[in-house]
């Protein structure tokens, strides 16, 4: 019998409007476990909102997800989508690690605090050994010696591979990642991509990476999806991708991305 | 001045029997406020839209009617539903009730300057509602709540005096009879003042007491 391997990831033909606005207009893909996926595309594209439905942190109006066999969100009765109950929701995005733009790290827990709160209060890990997996995982992201500072202490880069820690603290099974350095000043880009690369070079975890940065894209991730109105519109081996785009809409993206 | 002295002295017991019934109503009036205020304010914030509709009008007529008549009208009303409501109860209900309209809207507001994303971290990481809230969003609106909530506080210690006409013997009442037996005003309603005055400078330290333990570095 051959191995079939069940995909980490399973996005099925889903829709999502915001009011008159479709902004994904019948998306799918499949990531399969360890896979690092990159999702480029102008503003607008419905990447973000495609990543956000994923651990269900928007509904999605139409289609399914599926993480790790799960069904995300929604379960099916009697032919009709019934929303999950918060419980449920709650147990899946536990399954999945979200990293920020906005990093959005808890201000008054340190970073050590903000690494531990997952594990103790959603995992129900013992407060010593969160304790001990957290200082690890900052000094994995270069930061053990700032783990009693505050997120108001740090630098962006320094909260964004806190942010990254944090995440990690969940033993996800898949990271999203949201546009994690666009908010950072340039200086600081490369110290959280220089993480994620590590973590992209381990395969340890799935990870979905929605950016601007195309050598990250190029030279991190196993596969590169570009979406445009709300669509996707060309997926592929990355580096292919962008030295020869198949489509119109791929090449006046990146055009624009290089005269930029 | 002698004669006022041992009169203050002679009644001062009274007076502070009276004290004590001011304590427990604000005690209970701060507390049931609080609650009625943080249940409020969450309903305000996150809760389905007929939750907050009728949050906004509880909030919105108790907010726009003066504490006296909302006294008055819990005191004649509650009969005509067959409820027997003694005063002590009345001022109990009509402030604490008037304490969570004025607290439910200083937590939605702190609430609501919580950026969006401490949410969806939260829930990114697995958590459920009320876990979120208590270990996230409200130490995050605290800083904000904490001085606003003092000062509500101070109100009500000071609104508990409205008691006096439903003839509950709180302080006030306590030293209109002092007043009205002795035939000496002058002095025992400064008495009256000042021991407003204590219970609030410490009702004012806890608060301040309370802003720094909910600060952070930020």
């Amino acid at each position: 019998m051959a191995d079939v391997i069940q995909p980490m990831v399973e996005i099925v033909d889903v829709r999502k409007r915001f009011g008159d606005n479709e902004v994904l207009k019948g998306v799918s893909l499949t990531i399969t476990p360890g896979e690092v996926v990159s999702i480029i595309g102008p503003s607008g594209s419905g990447k973000t909102t495609l990543l956000r439905c994923i651990n269900f942190l928007e509904t999605y109006d139409g289609g399914w997800i599926r993480v790790n066999g799960e069904p995300v969100g929604y379960r099916e009765k009697g032919g009709a989508r019934v929303p999950l109950k918060e419980k449920d929701v709650a147990k899946l995005r536990a399954e999945t690690a979200m990293v920020f733009q906005q990093f959005n790290l808890f201000p008054h827990m340190t970073a050590l605090g903000n690494v531990t709160f997952g594990p103790t209060h959603v995992r129900g890990v013992a407060k010593d050994a969160a304790k001990e997996r957290g200082l690890e995982l900052l000094a994995r992201v270069g930061l053990r010696e700032k783990a009693d500072s505050y997120p108001a202490q740090l630098s962006g880069g320094q909260q964004q591979r806190v942010a990254i820690a944090r995440a990690l603290a969940m033993d996800p099974k898949v990271m999203l990642f949201d546009e994690v350095t666009s908010a950072l000043d340039p200086e600081l880009v490369g110290e959280v991509l220089a993480v994620m690369q590590g973590l992209a070079d381990s395969h340890g975890v799935t990870m979905i990476v929605v950016t601007h940065e195309m050598h990250f894209a190029r030279d991190a991730a196993d596969r590169l999806v570009f979406m445009d109105g709300g669509v996707v519109v060309e997926q592929g081996v990355p580096a292919a991708m962008i030295e020869d785009p198949q489509s119109e809409r791929l090449k006046a993206f990146l055009r624009r991305f290089h005269n930029a | 001045m002698e004669k006022t002295l041992s009169a203050i002295a002679q009644n001062l017991d009274l007076m502070l029997g009276g004290l004590g019934v001011t304590l427990v109503l604000s005690v209970l009036i701060i507390f049931f406020g609080t609650i009625i205020g943080f249940l409020g304010g969450m309903g305000l914030t996150s809760g389905p839209r007929w939750l907050k509709a009728l949050l906004r009008v509880y909030v919105d007529i108790v907010r726009g009617t003066p504490l006296l008549v909302l006294m008055f009208l819990l005191f004649y009303l509650m009969p005509e539903f067959g409820v027997d409501i003694t005063g002590f109860q009345t001022v109990v209900v009509a402030l604490s009730l008037f304490a969570g309209a004025h607290i439910s809207e200083i937590v939605r507001g702190a609430l609501t300057g919580i950026p969006k994303g401490q949410a969806d971290a939260a829930k990114a990481l697995g958590l459920t509602y009320w876990p979120m809230m208590r270990e996230i969003m409200i130490p995050q609106a605290m800083p904000a709540v904490v001085p606003p909530w003092t000062n509500t506080a101070i109100e009500m210690v000071k609104g508990t005096s409205l008691a006096f006409l439903l003839s509950v013997s709180d302080l006030l009442f306590e030293t209109q009879n002092v007043v009205e037996r002795t035939g000496i005003a002058l002095p025992f309603y400064f008495t009256a003042a000042l021991i407003y005055l204590a219970v609030n400078l410490l009702l004012s330290r806890f608060g301040h007491w309370l802003e720094q333990r909910n600060r952070y570095a930020a």
